[in-house]
């Protein structure tokens, strides 16, 4: 296991993913122990990332369904392609062959959702349940079921036995208290605000065109931002979106550049109070206490 | 890379005990963990041939945590239940093998009277089949074996409401009122005498009812750590029930904590009493607590009619004849002392071995509390 561990650290990194032995050791888990694992923690903080890295390290398909209020059933499952039915019983109306219910609901007229789509598969794919918790209790419960039996029961057609079990990860930002049964099915990972060096090694990741030195002082005055007290702190994701703003105004170093932090600081902070809450004087205690 | 080979391999016999025992432990830290990821976790070891601590630290957390919080709190109550407090694993230490509970020094389990405690749980374990499928109904389940939450939440309302059907009792001495049964001849002719007899105004005499004088004296040392969340809640019941009640929980020092069980919200009882980290964290000096008792509290907190509950399962690293000696001499300061030990009538528990069983002639009950069965032959004893 440990080599698995390593090496799955190693093939993230190489999709550009940098994972912690945490992490990796609760994917290399989830393989083993074949459960879900759910992925909490503030927005941008790369949760999504990770399942795309998944797939990517694992060579095999990501299948993502963004969860919201209201998703039902119907809309994660299967759906029946209604126009294409009709049409077809149009085009047999003059032919002398007789239409049967079993040719109108067959595979070619299933149109296959996420989950059911996960499941039907060669090769077990990486299922991302993502923003789990804008879902309602009914749906969690519904996929408690789903992702327990892994399979599908069509009324027209019958039961569908999943012919490879997909890697499912779940994601939460924690803006709804997920319920006891689902935690309890699911394996666990915490993903915090990155600590300065992997930040830094994920901007290199990131890009690595970028000069170093620049990188070290965005990554820096990230760190600082976030113990500001803010509404919403920056993410991994922001600070990645903001060296490649300071980076396509040339800018080569933070030093005496108030003036450029302060124009592309929406990149970093993304509501008005944040914005109101530094002030120039802040920014350029910052960056001088970075030289 | 370092091996757990010392930890879980070469003593792979008693490995499932202490796995059993580190889940206890998280559960008693309000983990939402169970036999299943005991199970699991001993899989997931089976499968790690040469495990070494990170990884299994890493393995064992994606395993038992289910929230933020448990995931923050998860590094220190691991490395308090496995590793010494002398070598705690750092973000950097690579290279640390995973002692034995038995050769803790300063963890959790090693503390005082910890690391008896420690393997008396381990003995208990080996001796019982474990598992809330034993019991059948909540009053007789042990608190040791109740995994399911929702039970546990169940028994603590049920346990505190139980300490708060204690009724005060009736005072020998007779007091005079203007209503009952029967007539005080010598307060009516004594009212009387004011306007010479006439009209009569009639006294009567009853015995008032007054509370018990209940002091607790709770042990919140590791080894109790199974038995506390129900007890706390049934010495909460108590210390709620009457106005003159007081609480101190102890394991090397003696806190006060009557104001902390006053508090009306559930919540903040439970916030205040995790804020208090002493209040947690220790071995077991019964003797020197009662010592402190004694001489801090006792003088105003008992009188000659109140009840001093001792909650402990009697594992004590004093020697046993302080302790029989400053039960003697809190024997002298109050009505009697009732000791509710959650050992007594467990599986595997043998008081002749046990130096406990000591204290049984220095106290007036010496009575079992593993169960709300036992809690209400309890309650019976602390009402007479």
């Amino acid at each position: 296991m440990q080599e698995n561990v390593e090496s799955l650290v190693i093939s993230l990194h190489q999709c550009g993913y940098i994972a912690d032995r945490d992490l990796a050791t609760a994917l290399t888990l989830m393989d083993a122990l074949s459960r879900p694992l759910l992925i909490e923690g503030e927005a941008g903080v790369g949760k999504t990332a990770i399942a795309a890295a998944l797939a990517c390290s694992r060579n095999t398909e990501l299948i993502r369904l963004q969860c919201y209020e209201g998703i039902d059933s119907d809309s994660v499952l299967y759906e029946w392609n209604y126009t294409q039915q009709l049409l077809h019983i149009k085009l047999h109306e003059k032919s002398e062959s007789a239409l049967s219910e079993s040719d109108l609901y067959s595979n070619r007229f299933l149109l296959e959702r996420p989950l059911l789509k996960s499941i039907r598969q060669p090769v077990s794919p990486v299922l991302l349940i993502d923003e789990v918790d804008r879902a309602d209790e009914a749906f969690e419960a519904f996929l408690l079921e789903v992702l327990s039996e892994f399979t599908v029961t069509i009324p027209e057609i019958g039961t569908i036995q999943a012919t490879s079990i997909p890697h499912v990860i779940l994601t939460s930002n924690g803006s709804r208290e997920l319920s006891d049964a689902l935690r309890r099915r699911c394996l666990f990972h915490y993903a915090s605000y990155p600590e300065f060096e992997k930040e830094l090694s994920i901007l290199k990741a990131h890009l690595p065109d970028v000069d170093q030195a620049l990188l070290h002082q965005v990554t820096r005055f990230v760190q600082q931002v976030r113990h500001w007290d803010i509404t919403k702190r920056p993410g991994v994701a922001e600070t990645l979106d903001w060296a490649r703003a300071l980076c396509s105004f040339d800018v080569i170093t933070l030093k005496n550049q108030p003036e450029t932090v302060r124009a592309t600081l929406s990149c970093l902070l993304k509501t008005t109070e944040d914005l109101k809450y530094i002030n120039d004087r802040d920014i350029t205690a910052i960056l001088s206490s970075n030289a | 890379m370092p091996s757990l080979d010392g930890k879980f391999n070469r003593h792979s016999q008693s490995s499932s005990e202490r796995i059993l025992g580190f889940v206890h432990y998280l559960r008693a830290s309000n983990f939402s963990v169970g036999t299943e990821q005991a199970a699991l976790i001993s899989k997931c070891l089976t499968d790690l041939k040469e495990p070494d601590i990170r990884l299994s630290r890493s393995s064992f957390r994606a395993l038992c945590c289910g929230s933020k919080q448990d995931w923050l709190q998860f590094d220190s109550l691991f490395n308090q239940f496995w590793l010494s407090a002398e070598h705690p694993l750092t973000d950097t230490d690579d290279d640390h093998e995973l002692p034995v509970p038995t050769e803790q020094k300063g963890g959790v389990a090693g503390i005082g009277g910890g690391a008896d405690a420690f393997h008396e749980f381990i003995d208990l374990e080996k001796s019982t089949s474990a598992g809330s499928g034993k019991q059948t109904t909540l009053s007789k389940a042990d608190f040791r074996f109740l995994n399911n939450q929702h039970a546990m939440h169940k028994i603590e309302i049920l346990a505190e409401q139980l300490a708060k059907s204690i009724r005060p009792v009736k005072s020998r001495r007779r007091r005079r009122f203007k209503t009952g049964s029967l007539l005080d001849l010598g307060a009516t002719l004594r009212a009387g005498v004011r306007t010479g007899g006439l009209p009569v105004v009639p006294w009567y005499s009853k015995r008032h009812l007054q509370p018990p004088g209940i002091v607790i004296l709770h042990d919140v040392s590791h080894s109790m750590t199974f038995n506390n969340p129900m007890l706390v809640r049934f010495s909460r019941g108590l210390v709620r029930r009457f106005k003159d009640a007081r609480a101190f929980v102890y394991h090397t020092r003696l806190y006060p904590v009557t104001s902390i069980f006053r508090e009306s919200s559930l919540q903040r009882m439970q916030y205040r009493l995790e804020e208090n980290n002493s209040l947690w964290l220790g071995g077991t000096c019964i003797a020197d607590s009662l010592e402190e008792f004694r001489n801090e509290y006792a003088r105003s907190t008992l009188k000659s009619s109140s009840v001093v509950i001792i909650i402990s399962d009697g594992f004590d690293s004093n020697h046993p004849e302080r302790l029989a000696s400053e039960l003697i001499k809190l024997n002298q300061s109050c009505r009697k002392i009732i000791w509710l030990n959650p050992m007594l009538d467990r599986e595997g528990f043998n008081p002749e071995k046990e130096e406990v069983w000591n204290v049984q002639r220095h106290v007036e009950a010496l009575l079992p509390a593993h169960s709300l069965e036992a809690l209400k032959d309890a309650v019976i004893a602390i009402s007479k």
